[in-house]
Parts: structure tokens; C-alpha cells; sequence
């Protein structure tokens, strides 16, 4: 199911990239429990990521401004590659992305670090149900001005 | 021929007490003069009973036809042209044994042609050595060569000879590119040439996996040391080759296991741990979305049956990577005292008014790092209290020291633990009982942390106090294989 939440104030986009069709649902959920004012456009991996954010991809389309919460293990393109290649797109490097990641591994965060992420959160530390990531979402793109 | 004139010449008083023989003797051989060394070395008491005996009568047969004729072609060469001329003869000895002496033929003065230097040396220490060298050489359990200039074999021993699978003798004089395998030949002979540009003891190709050809034309990794080998008449190089296989092959299979784990703390912490969240999440969501006032209590109580295991589970996978992570040497050490440090865990249990705990040092400090030792202490004086069996008893810990190291003892007067669980108890998720808490990972961390640190942990029970006994024996002097800072 679909849960696009489309408000009149949405104030941001928000790309979630995920293979898992839970942790997505999850994300979208905790977005309407709290009430976040954001659209959640959603990509199964990086590849297709990458298209939404140029402008390729055959129905989806993201509005500025965006973040990008990303997964690193997925099938196909994988966060890294997909963080590698959109550092190196002159159009999208400055894209803020926060990892939303099983891993807790200390040089998964430091490689994702390295390309520049705003943060990194394990899945299993932002609370049941992703409530502290709704939040932290809310409070961001309400504080942040975004490039 | 005049003796008296001999015996003026300054050369000769400074000879008489020379710790060499020296003789002089005329062309016939006869002697003339002789200093007191060559008497002891000739095997005579006195220097006078040497005078005019022929210098031969010392010799065999072969060794006199050859110092025969030495001393002709000595004295039939001009006086300007003759030089001194060493060798080796064999002077028969009294008892029977030959005694190796080394003879160099000398003109005496410029002035005198009758007269020649004969120098005796003895080769008693030389041979001696020489022997002690080849009988080390033979039976040493490890490979060695010697080769010459050209990288002939001149020498080998039998142990080196085994390990290529050859006879001693095989060897001999072969080139030394029969013991390496094709593709090192051409870069062997330029290194050996640089080699004996500048000899130097080291380790050949270090950090290049060396191999040796055996014979059967299998290829075996070994270890090579190169040292100059001082021999007077040509350059001689000494190579010491150890066969490492044994060492190669725990090396790679610790660096699979330590891959393999790697990997599997990966899988454990990453691809285990999605699933369950998702579950976890769907479960929640099942329960949000219907209304749960119509649900009967079975139900509901396995809802939180659910919640309870993938909790569990969650918990496992986390101590999974913590056991992995306490096989890690902790590089912190310190100077430690025993007393300070029992005082410092035990700070941090909690433990009940009702338990009593002895602490008896009879250890002088020691280095190490702290928190895996105090961490381990901990955990068996909380074992002690949780596994107890009664509410109230005594718990006693003692430090000793034992050779190299010092031994921990932490025991009870509970229940001890069920013969036959000994090595159980130390394996990952095995719980002591059903009804104490806990998730049975305590003592599978703490053997973990003691044997990555070199030390080990044992239980005996019953004890001296009727419960259960845990001793940790923690090196006080660290062994080189742990030292790989």
C-alpha cells in the first residue's frame, strides 16, 4: 500500500531508499502517526534513486527541496555506490542524505562519513516504530535551510 | 756451518721465547737451532736434544718426501726470490695420535742462503673447532648449506638434504639452483651477486613468500638466512633454510578464521538483524490495525510472546558481535595491584549484605590491562551470587603467583555446578539454570577475553568451599607471540 502524504504545507521531500518493503512502510507510518509535513517518494535501490533525483525515471518525480534517507545494503546499487556516484554528480553533490541502516559497524559509518552523509542512524536506535526518526525529520526540515 | 754465529743473531734471543715453533735448519734438514715451543710441540724436553737431528725423523713417510722437497726447491731458488711457503703435515706424536701442525718455510736472513726458517704451528685448536663446527653442522635439526663463489654446494647437512628429498651426496658440487624452483633462477643469480658485493648476515627476500623445489618437484615455503661463512682460502656463504610450512599453514588458516568471522559478525549484525525488525514491525502494525478490544486473551498474550523472542533474539545477535569484539587484545596496560583491582570490581557488583567476601593477596603487582581482568572478576563474583543456590554464603577470591603467572581464584560454598557441564559452562548462550537471569553469555566472555589476552580460566567443583571454583591464570610476563605491537 501507498501512503503518500500529501498535505498543504509539506514543506520537503523526502526519498526513502530501501529494499525492504517494511522498513519503508515503516518510515511512511511513523510520518503520519507524528504528523510529519513531508512527501515520501520512495526508490528499491540505488539505481532507480538516481534516476528519481535526475529527472530520468519514468513516473516518479521528487520536488526541491529534498533529503534522502538511504539504506547501504540493498541489492543492485548499494548505498555506498549510490552515495559515490552522487558526490560525483555535479548537480546532485550537494545533496543532504542521512543513512537509515541495520549496521551498527564502525567502518560502515566511517565510509559513509567520508561521502559527506548529514547522519547516521541504526534502525534498531531510532525507537519502535521509527517515532524518533519522524521527529528528528520534523524538526530538521523545520530548522534546516536546505540547499 | 757454525752454531755460534747462529746463536748471536738478536732475531734468534727474540725468538727463544716465540709462542710458535721456529727452527732453523739447513739444507740437508739438519737442525741448528730451535726455540723452547718447538721442543714441546716436536715432543722433546729439551731444546739441545733437537740439535742436529734431521728435522724428517718427525714426520710419515709421505709428509717427509713432500718437506723434502720444499726445502730442496727452497734452497735452489736465489736468495732474493725466496718467500715463505705453508703447509699442512701430520708430526707423529708419541702416543700414537697425529698432531696436525702447520709448517712455513722462511728464508732466515738476506745474508744467510745456507740456512732456512721452519715455523711450527700448531692446528691442535684449529681442527679442533673444525671438528666441533662439522659435528654442529651435521647434527643441528635444521637445514644448511654452504656454498662457494660460484653457488656450487660444498657443504650440506643431512637435515637440509632430507627436506628436498635428497642424499647428502647428490648435493655436493651441484649448483644451488637445483633447490629453487625455475621462475626465482634468474633473479637469484643477480641478487646472489649483489650479495657478494656487500655480504651481510639478514634474511633472504624477506616479506617474499620463499619456496623451496623438493625434489619430487613440489614446491615447500621456507626461510632463508645468509651469513659470510670465514674460511681463508676462498669466500664461502653459509644459508640456513627452515622449512616453514607448519608456520604457513597456521598462519593462512588464522587469517581464514579471522576472515570467516569477520564476515559472519557482518551477516549476524546486519542480515539477521533486518528480518527480525521487520517482523517486529509487522507485528506492531498487525495489532494497531485491528481492534484489539476484540481479541481474545490467547491472543494477545501471544503478541507479547512474540515481542518477548524477537527481543530475545535482537539480545543474541548483539552479544554475537560483543563475543566476537572481546577476542580483540586490549593494547591499554598498566601496573597493576591485585587488591586495588578486586576492590575496584567489586565496587561495581551488587552484591547482597547477605553474601560474605574474603579477599586474600599473597601477589606482587603486575602488567596488564585492566578492564578485561576486572571485567572477568566481575563476572564471576556475580555468577557467584546469581548461581548461589541460597540467599546467603561466602565468596572468596585469592591471588597467587604461579610460574609466569598469576593465578585468580574466585569461589563459593553454593551449590557448585552439575558434573559433567565443566566446559559447557563457558559456551556461548548456555545458561547455568532456567531460573537465574541472565542470557548465558558471561562465561563464554570471559574465557574469550582471558585466552585473547594469553591466559586461561578453568572451574573445579566442587571446591575447597563446597561451590564452584573458577581460577584465572593471567600471564604476568607477556610471551613474544602475544607482543605484536
Amino acid at each position: 500500500m501507498m501512503l503518500e502524504c500529501l498535505s498543504q504545507e509539506d514543506v520537503c521531500s523526502v526519498l526513502v531508499i530501501d529494499d525492504d518493503d517494511v522498513a519503508i512502510e515503516g518510515v511512511q507510518r511513523s510520518f503520519q502517526r507524528h504528523k510529519v509535513p513531508c512527501t515520501t517518494i520512495t526508490a528499491s535501490d540505488g539505481r532507480e534513486a538516481l534516476e528519481i533525483l535526475r529527472g530520468t525515471h519514468p513516473e516518479k518525480r521528487i520536488k526541491q527541496p529534498y533529503i534522502v534517507l538511504l539504506d547501504l545494503n540493498m541489492p543492485g546499487m548499494d548505498g555506498f555506490q549510490f552515495l559515490h556516484a552522487l558526490r560525483r554528480d555535479s548537480e546532485l553533490k550537494r545533496t543532504v542524505v542521512f543513512v537509515l541502516s541495520t549496521s551498527a559497524r564502525d567502518q560502515d559509518k566511517a565510509r559513509a562519513y567520508n561521502e559527506q552523509v548529514a547522519g547516521y542512524m541504526v534502525k534498531s536506535a531510532v525507537g519502535p516504530q521509527f517515532a524518533k526518526l519522524a521527529k528528528f525529520i520534523e524538526k530538521y526540515t523545520e530548522t534546516q535551510k536546505l540547499p | 756451518m757454525s752454531i755460534v754465529t747462529v746463536r748471536q743473531n738478536p732475531i734468534h734471543s727474540a725468538l727463544l721465547h716465540a709462542p710458535i715453533g721456529a727452527i732453523i735448519i739447513d739444507q740437508a734438514g739438519v737442525i741448528v737451532w730451535a726455540n723452547a715451543m718447538s721442543a714441546g710441540l716436536l715432543g722433546e724436553a729439551e731444546t739441545t736434544s733437537l740439535r742436529h737431528c734431521v728435522v724428517y725423523v718427525w714426520l710419515g713417510e709421505k709428509d717427509a718426501e713432500t718437506l723434502r722437497q720444499m726445502i730442496d726447491i727452497h734452497f735452489r731458488t736465489p736468495i732474493e726470490a725466496r718467500i715463505g711457503w705453508s703447509r699442512r703435515f701430520d708430526l707423529l706424536a708419541s702416543e700414537g695420535n697425529a698432531h696436525e701442525v702447520e709448517l712455513t718455510l722462511a728464508p732466515l736472513t738476506q745474508d744467510n742462503s745456507e740456512h732456512a726458517m721452519l715455523y711450527i704451528r700448531s692446528l691442535k685448536r684449529v681442527v679442533t673447532a673444525e671438528r666441533r663446527f662439522a659435528k654442529i653442522f651435521e647434527t643441528l635439526p635444521i637445514g644448511i648449506l654452504i656454498v662457494d663463489g660460484q653457488q656450487r654446494i660444498v657443504r650440506v647437512n643431512k637435515t637440509l638434504a632430507c627436506e628436498f628429498g635428497y642424499m647428502r651426496e647428490e648435493l655436493i658440487g651441484r649448483k644451488l639452483d637445483i633447490l629453487l624452483p625455475k621462475r626465482y633462477r634468474d633473479s637469484h643469480t643477480s641478487e646472489v651477486a649483489n650479495y657478494t658485493r656487500e655480504p651481510s648476515s639478514r634474511m633472504m627476500g624477506s616479506g617474499r613468500d620463499l619456496t623451496g623445489l623438493h625434489r619430487s618437484g613440489q614446491e615447500f615455503p621456507i626461510e632463508i638466512a645468509l651469513t659470510r661463512h670465514e674460511n681463508a682460502s676462498q669466500p664461502l656463504y653459509m644459508a640456513i633454510v627452515s622449512n616453514i610450512s607448519y608456520r604457513k599453514r597456521a598462519e593462512v588458516a588464522t587469517q581464514q578464521t579471522n576472515a570467516q568471522l569477520e564476515e559472519f559478525t557482518y551477516v549476524a549484525s546486519h542480515d539477521l538483524r533486518s528480518p527480525l525488525r521487520g517482523i517486529a514491525d509487522l507485528v506492531g502494525w498487525i495489532r494497531e490495525d485491528i481492534d484489539e478490544t476484540t481479541l481474545s486473551s490467547e491472543v494477545l498474550h501471544n503478541f507479547e510472546r512474540i515481542a518477548v523472542r524477537i527481543q530475545r533474539a535482537e539480545q543474541m545477535i548483539d552479544d554475537l558481535l560483543k563475543y566476537a569484539r572481546v577476542g580483540v587484545r586490549d593494547p591499554h596496560m598498566e601496573i597493576i595491584e591485585p587488591r586495588t583491582l578486586i576492590e575496584d570490581a567489586l565496587a561495581l557488583c551488587t552484591i547482597p549484605d547477605s553474601f560474605h567476601v574474603e579477599v586474600n593477596v599473597e601477589a606482587g603487582a603486575l602488567r596488564a590491562p585492566p578492564a578485561p581482568l576486572a571485567t572477568s572478576l566481575r563476572n564471576l563474583v556475580s555468577n557467584a551470587i546469581k548461581h548461589h543456590g541460597d540467599t546467603k554464603g561466602v565468596i572468596s577470591i585469592r591471588v597467587v603467583e604461579d610460574g609466569r603467572f598469576t593465578v585468580f581464584t574466585v569461589e563459593d560454598d553454593g551449590q557448585g555446578i552439575p558434573e559433567g557441564t565443566e566446559e559447557r559452562i563457558f559456551k556461548l548462550f548456555h545458561r547455568g539454570s532456567t531460573k537465574a537471569d541472565g542470557d548465558g553469555v558471561g562465561l563464554a566472555f570471559t574465557r574469550r577475553m582471558i585466552n585473547a589476552h594469553g591466559g586461561m580460566i578453568n572451574v573445579t567443583s566442587p571446591g575447597t568451599l563446597g561451590g564452584a571454583r573458577f581460577d584465572i591464570y593471567w600471564p604476568r610476563i607477556l610471551l613474544k607471540e602475544f607482543d605484536d605491537a
